[in-house]
């Protein structure tokens, strides 16, 4: 639950969308994250997270919508 | 010299240098060799001076096509797959190509088409179409313009060449380097910045077409030994941050050309940081300057990094009145440029060409100033274009696809400033039958009507716009939202 609302609350600091408004189910691109956001994005929570995404992890078409960012973060805070 | 002569004697002196992608490398031979069966092809098929639009989803085919375009003395007209179907419809629109080259498998532009990949015409050959306002012209790259219909700017082969003999005289780098080109040919610094001023240095060349990804960027520069790369603030803030996680030996990076939105000192000191040893180039252009106008000497760059430097040789830079009145040093005025490389004109707008030069001085449309040595600082636009990630986007363009939802009373859109460069704010006023819409709804439905970078990435639903004593929507943040 905690990195969930981690990672919501990032994509809120980063979207038109105030945070109450987004879940897992939405798109990036329907809360107004696009490509230089996504960047944005990782960036931001690899600094509040502690942790550091694998390249390879971070194909943009691999992470298109909110949910895919949580299980990203899980995988990498649940090692 | 037409610019297939150009490129041929160049590229002729350095056979063995390559061009490359994730899939495929040739060398600048075989390219030669390639380049003839497609550009014979294409010459049977269309006279000099054709017009011909080109759609690749490689970089490598783009390069390809547009050598093709001046083998066959036609003209090229670049586009990119990342920008959707209603900037290609706007392009064609504008330009009336006669022929489309392209790799794509579904495209249904309809207009005769050249398949890169089958290396055959996939529909009727085109129907010549000549035009005699582009004679001694070597390219036709569009720009957005206010009305959202992009703006066609005519290059000639002897401004292109003489930008590109301009710029490798300061941009010291060898054959033996390898360039990577991460950003669409579409762009004019790309094009001709980048492209094909590698091209003339016998550059191995590599091309990563992938959408906006800086992790890609730096593991194409790590597995390809790049030393050589251009693109944005944006793009090097990011890349930067990557590089920071990775320790500082992560890449070869030796010398980087930034350009396309304003540099600010602290994504400069950012990017100095993640390119501790690399030579920075902070260079400044226009497309319709033909593009590159002035660069920062990489010794400047830790004194002035938010300088865009002094102008390339035989290039003027005044600040100036709006009526063209030199202003002194350090006063903020209307940047102006008198150079070789100049358009020959907007496509089919001679009045919009005329618009934009004064006394032969080309109008940038920027506001900025010069120090008491003439280096030339950038602060802003004169206009309201937005420039989020090295992309020009007028406020007009983005508020015209708004005002298409149905639920949408008035808009206005705006550039907001962000951690790099601008990114794209919008206010809307809904119908009264849409109050209860949330922001979600709002930008959802945004989303699916707008191409990609011009979704805002700030909204406010406000009850009325702000406005002047005359009633003109004044393109500011409003202070009240609902």
């Amino acid at each position: 639950m905690e990195i969930k609302n981690t990672v919501l609350h990032a994509v809120s600091q980063l979207s038109a969308v105030p945070q109450e408004q987004i879940c897992p189910a939405d798109t990036l691109s329907s809360v107004g994250i696009h490509s230089i956001k996504t960047v944005e994005l990782i960036v931001a929570l690899e600094d509040s997270l502690g942790v550091t995404f694998a390249v390879e992890d971070l194909d943009p078409e691999n992470l298109t919508s909110v949910e895919d960012v949580i299980s990203l973060a899980e995988r990498y805070k649940g090692r | 010299m037409n610019m297939w002569a150009f490129l041929f004697g160049r590229m002729s002196a350095y056979p063995d240098s390559l061009l490359f992608d994730g899939e495929e490398q040739c060398t600048y031979q075989q390219m030669l060799e390639q380049v003839r069966k497609v550009g014979d092809a294409l010459a049977g098929a269309c006279p000099a001076g054709t017009k011909c639009a080109v759609l690749c989803g490689r970089g490598l085919h783009t390069a390809q096509a547009l050598l093709a375009c001046w083998y066959a003395d036609m003209v090229p007209i670049p586009m990119s797959v990342h920008y959707g179907r209603g900037h290609w419809d706007g392009i064609i629109a504008g330009t009336q190509p006669a022929l489309l080259i392209t790799d794509l498998e579904q495209s249904d532009l309809h207009i005769p088409r050249y398949h890169m990949g089958e290396k055959r015409f996939w529909t009727e050959k085109p129907v010549p179409a000549p035009d005699p306002q582009l004679e001694g012209a070597a390219v036709i790259l569009c720009t957005s313009g206010t009305t959202g219909t992009p703006k066609g700017v005519v290059l000639s082969a002897w401004g292109v060449q003489q930008n590109v003999e301009k710029i490798r005289r300061y941009f010291a780098v060898k054959s033996k380097d390898r360039i990577l080109i991460a950003r669409p040919l579409y762009h004019c610094a790309v094009l001709i910045g980048e492209f094909l001023t590698a091209l003339c240095g016998g550059l191995d060349i590599g091309f990563l077409d992938e959408k906006y990804s800086p992790a890609a960027v730096l593991q194409f520069t790590k597995n390809h030994k790049i030393s050589v790369l251009g693109g944005t603030p944006t793009l090097f803030y990011h890349l930067a941050a990557f590089i920071r996680r990775d320790g500082q030996q992560s890449h070869r990076i030796r010398a980087i050309a930034i350009s396309g939105e304003c540099l600010h000192e602290a994504a400069a000191r950012q990017i100095r940081q993640g390119f501790p040893g690399t030579d920075i180039y902070h260079v400044y252009g226009l497309t319709e300057a033909g593009p590159r106008v002035s660069w920062l000497p990489p010794r400047d760059f830790d004194q002035v990094p938010t300088s865009a430097g002094i102008p390339l040789a035989g290039v003027q830079i005044k600040i100036a009145e709006t009526d063209g009145t030199p202003l002194p040093a350090y006063t903020h005025g209307h940047i102006f440029v008198r150079t070789p490389c100049r358009m020959i004109g907007y496509y089919n707008d001679p009045e919009a060409t005329d618009r934009a030069f004064l006394d032969g001085w080309l109008d940038t449309g920027d506001i900025g100033y010069q120090d008491a040595l003439g280096y030339l600082f950038i602060l802003s636009r004169a206009d309201d274009r937005i420039i989020q990630g090295g992309m020009n986007i007028y406020p007009q363009e983005v508020e015209a696809g708004l005002a298409q939802l149905p639920f949408i009373q008035e808009c206005m859109v705006w550039g907001a400033a962000g951690a790099v460069g601008q990114h794209i704010a919008a206010a809307v006023v809904l119908r009264p039958e849409n109050l209860d819409m949330t922001h979600k709804e709002v930008l959802s439905r945004m989303a699916e009507a707008l191409p990609p970078y011009q979704i805002p990435s700030e909204l406010q639903i406000v009850e009325m716009l702000p406005r002047n004593a005359s009633g003109k929507i004044v393109r500011r943040r409003p202070t009240c939202t609902r």
